[in-house]
């Protein structure tokens, strides 16, 4: 409790230590939605942590150990609420490159370590503690070391870990429940698979997404299901004439499946071409709750008999 | 005359004081044959230095597309990688598929119960309660992808449960795998961790269990043939319906399709389809030695590439072939 106390003194503190220019901000920390964002000025002003450090890459190159200093990934967690077992904490670098620590590995520093000479597995006494580096041998580090801010494993001495741990140019800290990944099952004229990343890809702003406010002020927020009706109803997947709509206007009958295979049977005219009806991956901007992912079949245009939790399949059964 | 011959010796002593640099950036599983061609391409061709750096096969083409590193050559270890990473982005226009491997079990003459390891039973010697085994974690190395493949292939096969039979309560959060008659979709969570006392030993890359098997700290890991090879230990290869060599069961393997939830790089997709295990490489656009890094393809290819190559356990293709022919500098494939 006093080390919280005093994360979160010196992080108030921080601004007032004779800064004359506008500090930038270098980095957020977000645990649902509290987020902070800290100058290099507030990072310095927190509890430090020293070690020596080194990583082995996947071909097996060691780079040895040198000296970091840092805060502990644990001591930035604790400023928006703290890390609790289940939970994943992501480093993502301003290129996009992320990585997901365990709480195992944030809090009890279970890392697998390397003998520094022969790059072999070795058991390493004492617990390795994730930092987020600032400085590299006692000077800031560089654009080139991977700075200004990188992610390190160190030790009480000198130790190697795996070098994807070392996230070079750190910019966002995230907590959050690990992501369990899901396909989407689509079988029509042509059978096809959507995973995770291709569905929220395409439920981006700009792209396919959609989102549509239910009589209890909730948003759904997904890609519209004539979409998928479209990628699967004949040979064509992509482009203005992905959707067919002479079939659909012919109609035929389409199946949304849940996990359970709980079926709800709806009718291609009431679908075409209608943004009314949603396969929802978000509810008010979050993930959906456990009982509904990973999709749930929403919309105006439905009875809220049909809305469907858990949806694992969507079935085109075509004249 | 003897200007000349001082002028030769001027340029010989300034190519030794300033060596071209030729930069190679290949897959992990490529470095002992590769260094055995960067001492031989070095011993030809006075002047030049060659600097092998392994990694990942994604990381080695991030270090060109995302880090904006200067490469000479490129080599992976899987070919389609070059196509779909770098082509988008102009950083190449071609792709020579060079090499091939084949996925199995690395293990020693000490590991438990290795005197009864067949392809016939394998799967059950590694579900024994005392047998430790490895893979490299999924998230990282294509080889855990495709240790994941061959692990469904392999229900396929043999008609039972291998995958489930191995893997089944041993993660804190499991891999679920999806089938649809003859198709399957395995399903990789964002963290990947063995559950305390799981038999199930993972490293961030292949070559990373290699000092475990040493050690006896493993009794078995699956890997590519050339690695384990490379490095002294036994091999056990697996039926081609699920070891990944065989260009002619394409079709087959395409029926995995490995999905993973955790997003390391941006700009990769992360899903793979089974495919033969096909090497690639490339030079980027922006080498700075592209002249120097297509003789150096043209040695590769060559009598001599071809005996180091064959030494290392990595064999060339009978016949290595672009996707782009036209786009292939001149004179790097044999005529």
């Amino acid at each position: 409790m006093r080390r919280l106390v005093a994360l979160v003194v010196a992080v108030l503190l921080a601004p007032l230590l004779g800064v004359a220019e506008e500090p930038q901000s270098v980095l957020t920390v977000t645990f649902g939605e509290r987020t902070i964002s800290l100058t290099m000025e507030e990072l310095g002003a927190l509890p430090s942590y020293q070690g020596m450090g080194g990583f082995v890459t996947s071909a097996g190159k060691v780079h040895p150990p040198v000296e970091y200093k840092g805060v502990l990934l644990q001591d930035l967690c604790a400023l928006v609420g703290g890390i609790g077992p289940g939970d994943v904490v992501r480093v993502i670098a301003r290129d996009g490159y992320t990585m997901a620590l365990t709480y195992e590995q944030v809090v009890g520093g279970v890392f697998d370590a390397y003998d520094v000479a022969t790059g072999k597995a070795v058991d390493f006494p004492g617990p390795l503690r994730p930092v987020l580096a600032y400085e590299r041998e006692g000077k800031s580090l560089s654009e080139q070391a991977g700075g200004p801010l990188r992610l390190v494993v160190l030790g009480a001495r000198e130790v190697v870990t795996d070098g994807h741990w070392w996230v070079k140019w750190v910019k966002a800290i995230e907590i959050g429940e690990a992501v369990e990944p899901w396909v989407l099952r689509l079988e029509g004229a042509i059978t096809a698979t959507v995973d995770m990343a291709t569905f929220e890809a395409g439920a981006a702003p700009g792209c396919h997404g959609r989102s549509w406010q239910d009589d209890n002020g909730r948003t759904w927020t997904g890609i519209p299901l004539w979409l998928f009706l479209g990628y699967v109803d004949d040979e064509i997947q992509h482009g203005d004439g992905a959707f067919n709509d002479a079939l659909a206007e012919a109609g035929y009958t389409v199946e949304v499946v849940a996990a359970d295979g709980y079926t709800v049977i709806l009718d291609s005219r009431l679908i075409a071409r209608n943004d009314g009806v949603l396969l929802a991956y978000l509810l008010d901007g979050a993930p959906l709750p456990g009982d509904y992912r990973p999709l749930r079949l929403v919309g105006q245009a439905l009875e809220k008999s049909s809305w469907v939790s858990s949806v694992v399949a969507i079935r085109l059964l075509l004249p | 005359m003897k200007g000349k011959c001082l002028v030769l010796l001027l340029f010989s002593l300034g190519a030794m004081a300033f060596p071209q640099q030729l930069r190679l950036l290949v897959a992990g599983s490529l470095m002992v044959p590769f260094q055995a061609l960067e001492a031989a391409f070095e011993a030809q061709n006075p002047g030049v230095d060659v600097l092998v750096e392994g990694h990942g096969s994604i990381q080695c083409i991030r270090h060109v597309t995302e880090l904006g590193q200067a490469a000479d050559l490129v080599a992976v270890a899987d070919w389609s990688l070059i196509p779909l990473l770098m082509y988008p982005t102009g950083h190449a226009t071609w792709t020579l598929r060079f090499a091939s491997n084949r996925l199995g079990i690395a293990y020693t003459p000490e590991s438990a119960y290795a005197q009864e390891m067949g392809q016939d039973n394998w799967y059950r010697i590694l579900a024994r309660p005392d047998v430790r085994f490895g893979f490299s974690d999924p998230r990282f190395d294509a080889c855990g992808y495709r240790t994941l493949m061959l692990l469904r292939l392999a229900d396929l096969y043999y008609g039972e449960e291998v995958f489930a039979g191995l893997l089944e309560g041993e993660f804190v959060y499991p891999f679920r795998l999806v089938s649809y008659g003859e198709e399957s979709e395995i399903l990789v969570p964002e963290v990947v961790q063995p559950r305390p006392g799981s038999r199930i030993t993972l490293r961030g890359s292949s070559v990373g269990l290699l000092g475990l098997l040493e050690t006896g700290d493993l009794d078995y890991g699956f890997q590519y043939e050339s690695v384990a090879r490379q490095h002294g230990l036994c091999f056990l290869s697996l039926p081609p319906q699920m070891d990944l060599s065989e260009a002619g069961l394409s079709e087959l393997y395409s029926r995995v399709r490995v999905h993973l939830a955790f997003r390391r790089f941006q700009t990769v997709t992360p899903a793979f389809q089974g495919r033969p295990i096909v090497y690639g490489l490339t030079i980027p656009t922006a080498a700075p030695h592209p002249e120097l890094a297509a003789g150096f393809i043209r040695f590769l290819l060559g009598p001599q590439g071809k005996k180091i190559m064959g030494e290392s356990h990595q064999p060339l293709l009978p016949s290595p072939e672009a996707d782009e022919p036209q786009a292939l500098p001149a004179g790097v494939l044999p005529p």
